[in-house]
């Protein structure tokens, strides 16, 4: 349970997928610019990095090692996270429509979203347990929901803000960003 | 080696199966008009229409067709062609362009510094020119067009007849409530947008509308009236004679060529237009 715990904030705070891997970062400034839209990639990444890890973990351990092609992992998780994506893009499409409006192009998106791939392979590499690997990706979901949230908190006030005309909109969003990221860096002080 | 050709090859097969599956079961059926008719919509995404983007614009248009008459983008031939997917008729479509209604004659009353924005402008003192109703000249209006329609020519702002589509997205961006949308068919209009008397008007513009009732008086078909110390055209009267032209002292009523007319090179078009 402890064990669980600490993958957790780690994934979360520590190791922050966007402020600490600076993966998918195509999603962080695209979709950080209204809190509504952020909660929703928020919540559909948390959703997609869950099962992702549950899904590529027993396809690792019981398909993958068994027949010593473990080198194949990258092209083996690309297909079912790809796959996984379309699937749920199609079942949101048919009984949320308003969420998948609101998603536009993002949702398929997350099928070329490093973070999703990154968690997946970072789970093989840390060697955690099937239960593990599911925290994991459900913490880096949540690590990344926090961060999008946080930039467009940032971002809805910049909008006010008298910002030099050639750092308006997403240059000021990438210097904001790397403020944040080092202000993410003191959680590296943390021990677990 | 073997083993990875057949277990990826077999993951792959077993993963196309499962969607093509799913696609059946999850599939969602969308009218097939919408995506011909978001082909037929400009993409311009302008939001005259009252709908965020065009796609938006075609779902609705397939509930409720006479909302396409919103759509002030579309050319003719598109319009038609919409017109005959949904099966309804529609007569000849009202064009219409926006035109600036000031000369910019108006003299400074002071310098302004601030931010070079007629929003920001307008705040102070009703800004810094004399006259209280006169342009800016910033070009607001030009950032808010989106179809690049309007372009700022000395101190004053000319209309592009062939880029303009009436959507009216610059008259939310004037300060000064300057741009009218007038029948794409007018042939004069009136450069100012004054209720200033007469006497205070003369003194600081040269080309403002004194409300000398001149043009009134001209103006054989009584189309033009002078209300609020302003010449008002009626459109509906105008036959675009052009007496009121002649008769205006002060060249407040100025010549609107449509694009038919436009023969000459396209800079000398919208400078002669005037507006």
């Amino acid at each position: 349970m402890e064990d669980l715990l600490v993958i957790a904030v780690g994934a979360i705070f520590v190791n922050n997928i966007v402020l600490y891997w600076f993966l998918g970062l195509c999603p962080f400034f695209g979709v950080s610019k209204k809190t509504s839209t952020a909660l929703g990639m928020g919540s559909a990444v948390i959703f997609v990095m869950t099962c992702a890890s549950a899904i590529t973990w027993p396809i690792y351990t019981y398909l993958l090692i068994p027949f010593n092609i473990e080198f194949m992992r990258t092209v083996t998780f690309i297909l079912v996270i790809a796959t996984f994506v379309q699937l749920i893009e199609m079942v949101i499409r048919k009984y949320k429509p308003s969420l998948y409006k609101a998603l536009g192009i993002f949702l398929p998106l997350i099928t070329t979203n490093c973070a999703i791939m990154g968690v997946a392979l970072l789970n093989i590499e840390k060697g955690y347990s099937f239960i593990g690997s599911v925290v994991d990706g459900f913490s880096a979901g949540i690590g990344f929901t926090l961060a999008l949230l946080l930039m467009s908190g940032i971002r809805e006030r910049l909008e006010f803000a008298n910002v030099p005309r050639s750092f308006q909109d997403l240059p000021i969003a990438f210097i904001s960003a790397a403020l944040l990221a080092l202000a993410f860096m003191a959680f590296s002080g943390m021990r677990l | 080696m073997i083993e990875a050709v057949v277990v990826i090859g077999a993951l792959g097969i077993v993963f196309g199966v499962g969607l093509a599956y799913a696609s059946r079961k999850f599939e969602v059926h969308v009218d097939p008009r919408v995506e011909k008719i978001s082909e037929l919509l400009p993409s311009a995404n302008c939001g005259a229409c009252g709908f965020p983007a065009c796609r938006e614009l075609a779902e609705a248009v397939v509930e409720d067709h006479y909302l396409i008459n919103n759509c002030k983008a579309c050319d003719e031939e598109s319009w038609l062609e919409i017109c005959d997917i949904l099966g309804i008729e529609l007569g000849k479509r009202k064009q219409e362009i926006a035109l600036v209604a000031c000369s910019s004659g108006s003299v400074d009353k002071f310098e302004y510094e601030g931010v070079k924005t007629c929003a920001a402008a307008d705040l102070i003192m009703d800004g810094f020119k004399a006259c209280k109703y006169a342009c800016l000249g910033f070009g607001d209006c030009v950032h808010a067009c989106p179809f690049g329609a309007l372009e700022k020519r000395g101190s004053q702002f000319f209309v592009d007849f062939r880029k303009c589509i009436g959507c009216g997205a610059c008259i939310d961006a004037c300060p000064r409530g300057l741009i009218k949308i007038v029948d794409k068919n007018a042939k004069v209009f009136v450069r100012c947008n004054s209720l200033d008397k007469g006497k205070i008007v003369a003194q600081i513009c040269e080309t403002g509308c004194t409300g000398c009732k001149q043009c009134e008086k001209a103006c054989e078909k009584e189309a033009i009236k002078v209300e609020n110390n302003l010449a008002v055209i009626d459109y509906e009267l105008c036959d675009g004679c052009g007496s009121c032209i002649e008769a205006c002292k002060f060249g407040t009523i100025v010549p609107v060529f449509p694009s038919e007319d436009a023969v000459v090179s396209d800079s000398e078009a919208t400078e002669k237009s005037g507006c």
